[in-house]
């Protein structure tokens, strides 16, 4: 519910439907989040990525009668952001190499994360240096849902909206994610 | 905000995307609906396949399998099972269902279709109608016709019509080629069988002498397209014929059963 005047996506969605304006709230409140996102997936140069972000907006505010309730507009707008970083890695055929040796913070708290499978991280003491390394060296499948889940905090289902894969999949993605990543880790010299 | 307003961006409309979904529905349902009448067709075919005397027509079951399966229905099938998976998950929120999932409700969907079709009677005309336009496949009718009309390997098929004599009556095969029909070889139940049955099969043997004459070792029914046979009442059309290829089977008299017939017969228990 609407508290204090501010309203949700989604009222903001239907607003902006009738009147552009109100569209400029939703590019505010996604516009950081999104960014990070993109860097996140390869995209490096910051004027890629203000095109990135362009062609993300400008493509939700085409698409919007295409939004409803059926998934939460943050999904739906980083599904949209993850297919417009693709499309630019296509345009430039380069091969995405996320940035996560950066995201220091979010890195230790993956390694830090008492999901199963994230112990051998932790026990190995590995820096976040190493361990967004070995994040970035995962084929695009994995990475992409280690991404979400474990560095911009999403959900199962949410990461299934996402990258519309089903549910069961986001889960066997992410094992065997985990899987590679402590074959990986367990090969770098601090884990002996 | 400023590239939106300056190259007056709008939103589509939404009928562009409830129309596309819609699309996506609509040719998952006509795939499930094609599975459907393929998998009518092929319960047809194979019901009436006349497994039920394969060591009749072919060395064993085996050789029997590759002649009768349904190829065609088969590869439409699982053309319309991927068909029907691409579509559903390119709906609206397809992606959530998982492969399993899909898979029951475009294989569920065409099975719940094809039972339907099938209890009306559709399956026979589908197998029929289609294996009239398309030359690379074979209805299961004409390759009943092709298999038991071949006086050569002692098969024919067709209907006896008027008795010739005590012992011959006149037979006629699904080529229209009249035959006389020698019938003293015959069990009391073979003779029930010819009187009963409209068409029937006949294992026997050509004469030697003459094009059109052939003699009867054992009678079973015909093709019968417009029943709709339990597996039990294959299963007692099975052992039917296995009774009447035993060499003690009861025949009309017993000084007629000709050297040739027992061949047959044997030939037929070998298997």
């Amino acid at each position: 519910m609407p508290v204090g005047g501010i309203k949700t996506d989604e009222e903001l969605v239907e607003m902006a439907r009738n009147q552009r304006e109100f569209f400029g709230l939703l590019i505010e409140r996604y516009e950081a989040k999104l960014a990070r996102y993109v860097r996140r997936l390869g995209v490096r140069d910051e004027e890629d990525v203000a095109d990135v972000l362009q062609e993300i907006f400008i493509k939700a505010y085409r698409n919007l009668n295409e939004f409803d309730t059926a998934l939460s507009f943050s999904s739906w707008m980083y599904r949209i952001a993850h297919n417009e970083a693709i499309n630019s890695f296509r345009k430039k055929r380069v091969r995405p190499e996320g940035h996560l040796v950066s995201d220091s913070e979010d890195i230790l708290t993956f390694v830090a994360s008492t999901e199963k499978g994230s112990e051998i991280l932790f026990d190995a003491a590995l820096d976040a240096a190493v361990v967004g390394r070995a994040v970035s060296h995962l084929d695009n499948k994995y990475r992409d849902v280690v991404i979400l889940r474990f560095f911009e905090h999403k959900e199962y289902d949410e990461i299934s909206d996402i990258l519309k894969i089903p549910i069961g999949s986001v889960a066997t993605l992410l094992h065997r994610a985990k899987g590679r990543l402590r074959k990986e880790l367990k090969e770098h010299p601090a884990y002996e | 905000m400023m590239r939106i307003s300056d190259d007056a961006v709008s939103p589509r409309a939404r009928w562009v995307f409830v129309s596309r979904d819609v699309t996506f529905w609509t040719l998952w349902g006509g795939a499930v609906l094609i599975g459907s009448a393929a998998l009518a067709a092929s319960a047809f075919a194979t019901e009436h396949a006349g497994w039920e005397f394969y060591e009749a027509t072919h060395r064993n079951m085996i050789t029997f399998i590759v002649t009768v399966l349904p190829y065609l229905w088969i590869g439409i099938l699982a053309g319309t099972v991927l068909f029907g998976y691409f579509n559903l998950r390119h709906t609206k929120t397809g992606y959530r269902y998982s492969l399993t999932i899909v898979m029951i409700m475009s294989i569920g969907g065409s099975f719940v279709g094809g039972a339907i079709l099938y209890g009306i009677g559709a399956g026979s005309t589908i197998e029929v109608m289609v294996g009239e336009r398309i030359p690379f496949h074979t209805s299961v009718v004409r390759l009943q016709e092709e298999l038991w009309d071949d006086a050569d390997e002692g098969r024919l098929i067709g209907s006896a019509s008027a008795p010739l004599t005590e012992e011959t009556i006149l037979f006629t095969d699904t080529n229209g080629t009249k035959w006389t029909l020698y019938t003293a070889g015959l069990s009391p139940k073979d003779l029930d069988a010819l009187a009963r049955f409209e068409e029937v099969r006949v294992i026997g043997y050509q004469a030697t002498t003459s094009d059109d004459v052939f003699y009867a070792c054992i009678i079973l029914p015909g093709f019968l397209p417009h029943e709709q046979n339990s597996i039990s009442d294959m299963l007692g059309r099975r052992s039917a014929f296995l009774e009447r290829v035993r060499p003690e089977s009861e025949i009309k008299d017993p000084a007629m059963r000709s050297n040739e017939c027992e061949r047959v017969r044997v030939r037929i228990l070998q298997k």
